[in-house]
C-alpha cells in the first residue's frame, strides 16, 4: 500500500512536469494552425519559423550579446578577482566581496530598474550597448566567485617557489597561477553565456526599440496568444537541453566506469 | 603604483554598475517629478491598493511556496531512495535549463478554451469563462514553474546526508520514519531554506507569468513594478515599489539565514546526542 501510493505520487508529479512538454512538441508538427486539434503531421512550422526574421534577428542578437558579454566579463572578473586576493588588509577584501556579490543575489527585477535608471541617468540610448553593459554587469561576479574559488586551491608553495626563483607579481600571475587555473575560464565562461541566454526581465528593462533578444521575442509572441511556431522553438530548445544533458550525462558515467576498470 | 591604479579601477567599476545604480533607486523614490526632496511616492504606495497588491503578493508568494515544499520534498526523498535516481533527477533538471518564457507559454495552449485542460474545467464549471486568465490558472503555472527547482534543491540536500548516519541509525533498530524524523529531516533543513530562498522572492517578481497567464487578474509587486517603469513612465513611484521589494529581500534573506544557522546548531546537537 504504501509502495503503492509512493510510486502513484512519483508519477503524477511526473505527469504534471511532463504533460505540457509533450502536448506542445506535439502540436509543432501540426498542420493546423492551432492547438484545438490535431489535423495532420507536418513541418511547416518548423520552416515558418526558419523564415521568422524578427526570431532569427533575436537568436542572433542573443548569441552576440552572450558571447561578447561573458568574454568582457571574465576578463574584467579576473582583474577584480586578482585584486581582490592582492588587497592586504581583510576588511577590504571582505567589503570589496560583499559588494560584488550584491548584482550576483539581488532579484532581477531589482538590477534591470536599477541600470535602467543609470543609463536614462547618464543618458545612453537604449538598446545594443545597454543590454550588453547589462549583461556584463550581472555576469561579472558570477566570473569574480568562481575564480576566487578556484584560486584559493592554488597552493601556497608554488607561490613561494615562484618568489624564491625571483619572479615579480606580474609573472606570478602570468607564468604561475593563470595558467593553473585555466579550467575555470571555460567554467565561468559557459556559466555566463548560459546566464545570459536566459535572461530575460533585465534585457526587458534596459533595451530600446528595434533591438530585442530571443527571451523578449518570445515574450511578445506569447502575449498574442498560441503560435505554432514558439511550439517549434519550443520543441528545438528541448531537444538541445535533452541532447546536451543526455550527451554529459553519459560522458561523466563512461569516466566513472572507465576509472572503476 | 600599478596596485594603485588596479585598486582605484576596482572600486570605479563597482561605484558606477552597482553602487550609483541602486542610490539612484533610493534617489529616484524620495524626489517628486521636478527633482525636489519628497516623500510622496511611499505615501501614495501606503494607501488602499497597494496595500492590497503587497498583502496579495505575500500570500500568493507563501502559497506558491508551501505548495512547491510539500508537494517536492516527498518527491525528492522518495526518487532519493530509488534505484534510478539518478536518471530521473536528470529528467527533472532538464526542464530547469529551458527558458521559463517557453515554460508559461507551454501552459497557455493547454489552458486555453479549446485546450484539454480548460474543455475538463468547463465541464464540471460549465458557467465560468475558462480557466486561463484567472488566479487559479496563476497559481498552476507558478508552482510548474519552480517545483523542478524546489525538487533538485532538495534532492541534492537528501543525498549530501553521510549513509553512515543512516547505517548506524539502522543497526540502532530505527524504522523508516524514526530515520527519517530523526536523521534526514534535521539535516536537510538548511536545504529547504534554500528552497525557500529559490522559489519565494522570485515568485514575488515575476511579471512574465501575470501578464501571459493571469492577465490582469492577479497583480503583484513584480507587475505592478514592470508597469510605472515600461507603461506608466512613473519613475518615482516604481523606484518607491523597488525598495519595498528590496526590504521584502533583505527581510526573508535574513530570517532564512538566521534559521539556517539555528539549523545548523540543531544538526550538532543530534550528531552529539548521536554519540553519546
Amino acid at each position: 500500500m504504501g509502495k503503492f501510493f509512493k510510486y502513484t505520487f512519483v508519477v503524477l508529479v511526473f505527469i504534471f512536469i511532463y504533460l505540457p512538454i509533450i502536448y506542445i512538441i506535439g502540436y509543432s508538427f501540426n498542420s493546423g494552425g492551432t492547438m484545438a486539434a490535431f489535423d495532420g503531421f507536418s513541418l511547416a512550422n518548423y520552416s515558418a519559423l526558419m523564415e521568422n526574421t524578427r526570431i532569427l534577428e533575436a537568436t542572433l542578437n542573443t548569441i552576440i550579446i552572450a558571447v561578447i558579454s561573458s568574454y568582457i566579463a571574465m576578463l574584467i572578473g579576473t582583474a577584480i578577482s586578482i585584486a581582490i586576493v592582492e588587497q592586504k588588509s581583510i576588511r577590504h577584501q571582505n567589503s570589496l566581496l560583499a559588494v560584488n556579490r550584491i548584482m550576483f543575489i539581488n532579484p532581477d527585477i531589482v538590477i534591470g530598474v536599477s541600470l535602467l535608471l543609470l543609463f536614462t541617468f547618464i543618458g545612453i540610448e537604449f538598446g545594443l550597448l545597454t543590454v550588453l553593459i547589462a549583461h556584463v554587469v550581472f555576469n561579472v561576479p558570477v566570473v569574480v566567485i568562481t575564480v576566487l574559488n578556484r584560486m584559493k586551491n592554488i597552493k601556497p608553495n608554488v607561490i613561494n617557489a615562484a618568489y624564491d626563483l625571483g619572479a615579480t607579481k606580474t609573472m606570478l600571475y602570468r607564468k604561475v597561477i593563470l595558467p593553473q587555473i585555466k579550467d575555470v575560464f571555460l567554467l565561468s565562461f559557459t556559466l555566463s553565456v548560459v546566464y545570459s541566454i536566459d535572461d530575460f526581465i533585465v534585457s526587458f528593462f534596459v533595451t530600446g526599440n528595434g533591438f530585442s533578444t530571443l527571451p523578449i521575442e518570445i515574450y511578445a509572441m506569447a502575449r498574442q496568444g498560441v503560435s505554432l511556431e514558439l511550439n517549434a522553438l519550443f520543441t528545438i530548445f528541448y531537444v538541445l537541453v535533452f541532447t546536451i544533458m543526455i550527451a554529459k550525462y553519459l560522458y561523466g558515467k563512461f569516466r566513472v566506469g572507465g576509472k572503476d576498470a | 603604483m600599478k596596485r594603485r591604479l588596479i585598486n582605484i579601477s576596482v572600486v570605479v567599476y563597482f561605484l558606477l554598475t552597482t553602487i550609483i545604480p541602486l542610490v539612484l533607486i533610493g534617489y529616484k523614490s524620495i524626489t517628486n517629478g521636478d527633482g525636489e526632496f519628497s516623500i510622496s511616492n511611499f505615501t501614495y504606495i501606503f494607501q488602499g491598493t497597494y496595500i492590497k497588491i503587497f498583502y496579495d503578493t505575500v500570500i500568493y508568494s507563501v502559497l506558491i511556496t508551501i505548495f512547491t515544499l510539500v508537494i517536492g520534498y516527498p518527491f525528492a526523498y522518495i526518487i532519493s531512495r530509488m534505484k534510478y535516481r539518478n536518471e530521473i533527477i536528470l529528467l527533472i533538471l532538464c526542464t530547469t535549463w529551458v527558458n521559463i518564457l517557453l515554460k508559461i507559454y507551454s501552459w497557455i495552449g493547454l489552458l486555453s478554451i479549446q485546450g484539454t485542460i480548460a474543455q475538463g474545467y468547463l465541464s464540471i464549471f460549465p458557467n465560468s469563462e475558462g480557466i486561463l486568465y484567472t488566479d487559479l490558472s496563476f497559481f498552476i503555472v507558478s508552482i510548474y514553474v519552480y517545483l523542478p527547482i524546489m525538487i533538485v534543491t532538495l534532492y541534492h540536500s537528501i543525498v549530501g546526508i553521510d549513509e553512515k548516519y543512516i547505517f548506524a541509525a539502522k543497526d540502532l533498530g530505527a524504522d523508516e520514519r524514526t530515520i527519517f524524523r530523526r536523521i534526514i529531516f534535521p539535516n536537510t533543513i538548511s536545504g529547504v531554506i534554500n528552497g525557500i530562498q529559490f522559489v519565494f522572492i522570485p515568485s514575488m517578481t515575476l511579471f512574465m507569468l501575470n501578464r501571459l497567464i493571469a492577465g490582469n487578474k492577479v497583480v503583484t509587486l513584480g507587475s505592478i513594478i514592470e508597469q510605472q517603469f515600461l507603461s506608466n513612465n512613473n519613475y518615482g513611484i516604481g523606484a518607491a515599489l523597488v525598495i519595498i521589494v528590496m526590504i521584502f529581500f533583505a527581510l526573508v534573506s535574513f530570517i532564512t539565514n538566521k534559521l539556517k544557522h539555528s539549523g545548523s546548531e540543531i544538526d550538532e546537537l543530534e550528531v552529539e546526542a548521536g554519540d553519546l
